[in-house]
């Protein structure tokens, strides 16, 4: 049990180190739109309180949104309890650091996504960011 | 060097940095530059940098020098004036042993170029030089005779300008070959044979040379004997070059900070120069406002320390202020208005005119702000511009926004639609997907938190799923904002952050930092220092909810009980899932975060009653309260009924419910909306959460009246 439980959590861990990258170099330097793999069909994303259901809607207001840089300085990364999913791996991955839009100050932010695995793919369900002016 | 050049040069070199100099320089026989400059070599034209104000003011001439170069004088330095006579110009170069048996002249010569060049290209020098770039006056420099002549009158007329030119307050002391000594021994040895005690400012290399300043003249003039007097273990001598500057950078004129009741002078001055209807702030010439003179306080905003006095009263008290006029303040850096940008964010229309700044770059400290609207006329970084084209162009570079430069309109910015928007959506509130969601959630975060804040944080235990899992997380910082993360040295060792460059031995133990399970959270949770949660800075964002299932943020400031002076900014994200009493945590992940400006500012603030008198005063406050015109006037028995029913309804003691409707004026729906507004249930079952959100109430018990004289 408590090997289960350990392995859950390194899973977690690497997976939300992966993610983080990933996440905000397509972010940052590459195309937002590719970000439209990682999230779920009805994902929904609460954006400094706007809020956005289904992926597309999100990418869309992604896309709109000035050039970034994502600072990223706060990686943490929990496992969540299977018998509240319906048995679907599922992990909570908060980042925070600094975000700097093009033609803005910089702001700090926090960020948190909720990922569960889909055939064998992590994929974004619930996606909260707020920053702070 | 020296040696090799003609006598011819040092004349030439009189006439200042004219072009009629250099291009009789041509042909003589090296850039004889390097004569004014005593035998340092660096070209003064290419350094000084920025922040030497003085000096390039006095270079730069022009009609805006003479009276106002004396108020400004004045107010720039303390203590009596110091100018080096000839005499104190101890250790004469090696120039001067040169001429030395040549006329007088020679030899006040050989010294006054650095004299003369640093602060003084006098005006009539200038002209009489420019005239000498006729044909016919280079002809004339050829002829020893007239030349001398010329000198004699110069040495005259530099006598009297000298009266009225006093020294800049800042010495620049270079050691050629310093670097190859250490720094501290150095000093030891410059300090055993100086026979002024002095403070080094700033000490740096510069290639070879070790470079310090000093503020004071006669540490100066002290420092100056000391040349070639220390020798070093190989035999070299050492040789201290002083020479008058500008401030050092970064220490750029700092000034004496202003005192608290400076301050309180500087804000009643300011708050009759600003015009709430237009939000206009007008400190032009501000060295010489009436009042500011009445009370014998200069305010020289060219002191880094005026300057952040003027920012901080404009952060505390019109940080909406949109128009900002410094005009006429002998500015010659905006390095210290850094902060305007952040302090003032709003300011669209800013007057730098009459100004000294010297290059367009200046203005990039600012860049940022919105401005619509600039004035720059009468500084001389316009003359750097050729034409008016440039110059626009380089006023859009920065603030590309500006439709009105100098007064004049400017053709509309025209950009390309390539994604050019750099506006980001609005920010919104607190986010709940549903009125049952958000009471649910509202009533947990409440109830959480008014455990979490309580001294005793043992029932949370009750909150948390028996397989629960809490972390902790500090950002991993380097540079600058890691001094704020000091402050938070003690979670360093529980901070779960894998952001940290780790290697897999480091990160296997900070995986491991997880806590697992109901006791283990619960008692990690109760051990972390006691908190005061600001509820009032709390947003919500309840992004997920599944059937067994809600995921939410919570964002805010907190402070820590032993350290109640640093706001640390907080994001809190749970999940939860019904259980038995009501919802039940699964997981729980706290982050922390040095506050932004706003957080900082806006933190365990309440809006509160403005002050009154002690409670027991004997007046009714209700004219001393902000409701004025339609306070009730309300006699001792109905305060009483009132007070009675106060108590009822908001199950708060007599005293606070006294209080509360004292501050609003007697106004029971009023003073029951303010009660309502804070929160109060928390009240009198937590102390810790009375005290933030309603210092006033309890300073009742506290404030006494003062005593009779």
């Amino acid at each position: 049990m408590a090997t289960e439980a350990a392995l859950k959590n390194d899973q977690a861990c690497s997976a939300g180190e992966e993610f983080q990258k990933l996440y905000y170099e397509s972010f940052d330097k590459k195309s937002r739109s590719l970000l439209d793999k990682l999230y779920m069909d009805t994902a929904r994303m609460v954006w400094n309180g706007n809020v956005l259901e289904g992926s597309k809607k999100i990418i869309e207001f992604l896309e709109n949104l000035p050039v970034s840089v994502h600072t990223i300085d706060l990686l943490d990364c929990h496992p969540i309890l299977e018998s509240v999913t319906n048995g679907q791996t599922s992990i909570m991955v908060v980042v925070g650091g600094k975000v700097k839009f093009e033609g803005n100050r910089e702001f700090p932010f926090n960020e948190n996504f909720i990922l569960t695995s889909q055939q064998g793919k992590w994929k974004i369900i619930s996606n909260t960011f707020r920053y702070f002016e | 060097m020296s040696k090799s050049y003609p006598r011819g040069s040092i004349r030439v070199s009189k006439s200042g940095r004219d072009r009629s100099y250099y291009e009789h320089d041509d042909r003589g026989s090296g850039p004889s530059y390097d004569w004014g400059d005593g035998n340092q070599g660096d070209r003064r034209r290419g350094r000084g940098g920025r922040g030497q104000g003085g000096d390039r003011r006095r270079r730069r001439g022009g009609s805006s020098r003479g009276q106002g170069w004396d108020r400004w004088q004045r107010g720039s330095r303390k203590g009596p004036r110091c100018r080096p006579s000839r005499t104190s110009y101890s250790g004469p170069g090696p120039r001067s042993r040169l001429y030395d048996d040549d006329t007088s002249m020679a030899g006040n010569d050989s010294e006054r170029p650095r004299v003369r060049e640093r602060y003084n290209p006098y005006e009539r020098k200038s002209q009489r030089s420019s005239r000498g770039n006729e044909p016919g006056g280079s002809k004339r420099r050829s002829y020893p005779n007239r030349s001398f002549h010329r000198n004699n009158n110069n040495a005259d007329n530099r006598d009297d300008a000298m009266g009225d030119e006093p020294l800049s307050t800042w010495f620049k002391v270079t050691i050629p070959f310093g670097a190859k000594e250490s720094q501290k021994w150095l000093l030891q040895s410059i300090r055993n044979l100086c026979t002024v005690p002095f403070v080094p400012h700033n000490l740096h290399q510069e290639q070879n040379a070790t470079v310090f300043y000093v503020s004071d003249s006669d540490a100066s003039n002290a420092l100056r004997d000391v040349s070639k007097r220390i020798t070093t273990s190989k035999g070299h001598k050492i040789i201290l070059i002083v020479k008058p500057s500008g401030p050092p950078k970064g220490v750029s004129g700092i000034g004496q900070p202003l005192s608290d009741e400076d301050k309180q002078v500087l804000l009643e001055v300011m708050s009759k120069r600003y015009d709430p209807s237009s939000k206009l702030l007008n400190l032009s010439d501000l060295y010489n406002d009436s009042d500011l003179l009445a009370k014998n306080l200069k305010i020289a905003l060219n002191k880094s320390s005026s300057m952040h006095a003027v920012i901080d009263i404009i952060d505390q008290n019109i940080p909406e202020m949109i128009g900002l006029d410094l005009s006429n303040n002998r500015l010659y850096s905006l390095y210290s208005c850094k902060q305007l940008r952040e302090k003032a964010p709003n300011i669209q229309s800013l007057n730098l005119s009459k100004n000294s700044l010297k290059h367009i770059d200046e203005l990039k400290v600012m860049k940022g702000l919105p401005l619509q609207e600039l004035i720059l006329d009468q500084n001389p970084l316009c003359d750097l511009f050729s034409n008016q084209q440039q110059y626009v162009s380089a006023v859009r570079e920065i603030f590309a926004e500006v439709v009105k430069l100098d007064g004049h309109d400017l053709p509309p910015p025209i950009g390309f639609d390539l994604k050019t928007s750099t506006a980001l959506p609005q920010v919104g509130p607190s986010f709940f997907p549903g009125e049952e969601v958000k009471a649910n959630i509202l009533q947990f975060v409440e109830r959480y938190y008014a455990e979490y804040d309580s001294p005793d944080r043992s029932k949370l235990i009750n909150v948390y799923h028996e397989q629960a899992k809490f972390s902790l997380s500090v950002p991993f910082t380097t540079g600058g904002a890691g001094s704020w993360y000091r402050q938070l040295g003690h979670h360093f060792s529980h901070s779960r952050n894998m952001k940290k460059n780790l290697d897999q031995n480091q990160k296997n133990k900070t995986v491991k930092l997880l806590k697992q399970g109901q006791l283990a959270v619960a008692a990690f949770v109760n051990e972390l220092p006691s908190t005061q949660h600001d509820l009032n800075s709390f947003v919500i964002d309840v992004s997920l909810v599944l059937p067994g299932l809600v995921h939410f943020t919570v964002n805010g400031v907190l402070r820590e009980q032993e350290r109640t002076k640093t706001v640390i900014a907080f994001s809190r994200t749970f999940t939860v899932c019904p259980g038995p009493n009501g919802l039940s945590v699964l997981n729980d992940q706290l982050s922390l975060r040095q506050p932004s400006e706003k957080q900082k500012k806006s933190s365990f603030s309440t809006p509160a009653p403005t002050p009154t008198h002690s409670p027991v005063s004997a007046l009714p406050t209700a004219t001393l309260s902000p409701a004025g015109p339609s306070a009730l006037v309300v006699d001792a028995v109905t305060q009483q009924q009132m007070v009675q029913q106060f108590i009822k309804d908001s199950g708060m003691n007599a005293a606070y419910s006294q209080r509360c409707l004292e501050e609003n004026s007697w106004d029971y729906g009023k003073a029951g909306e303010v009660f309502m507004a804070l929160k109060v249930s928390f009240l009198q079952k937590f102390y810790f959460i009375a005290a933030l959100v309603l210092p006033k109430y309890l300073q009742l018990t506290f404030i006494k009246p003062p005593p009779p004289c």
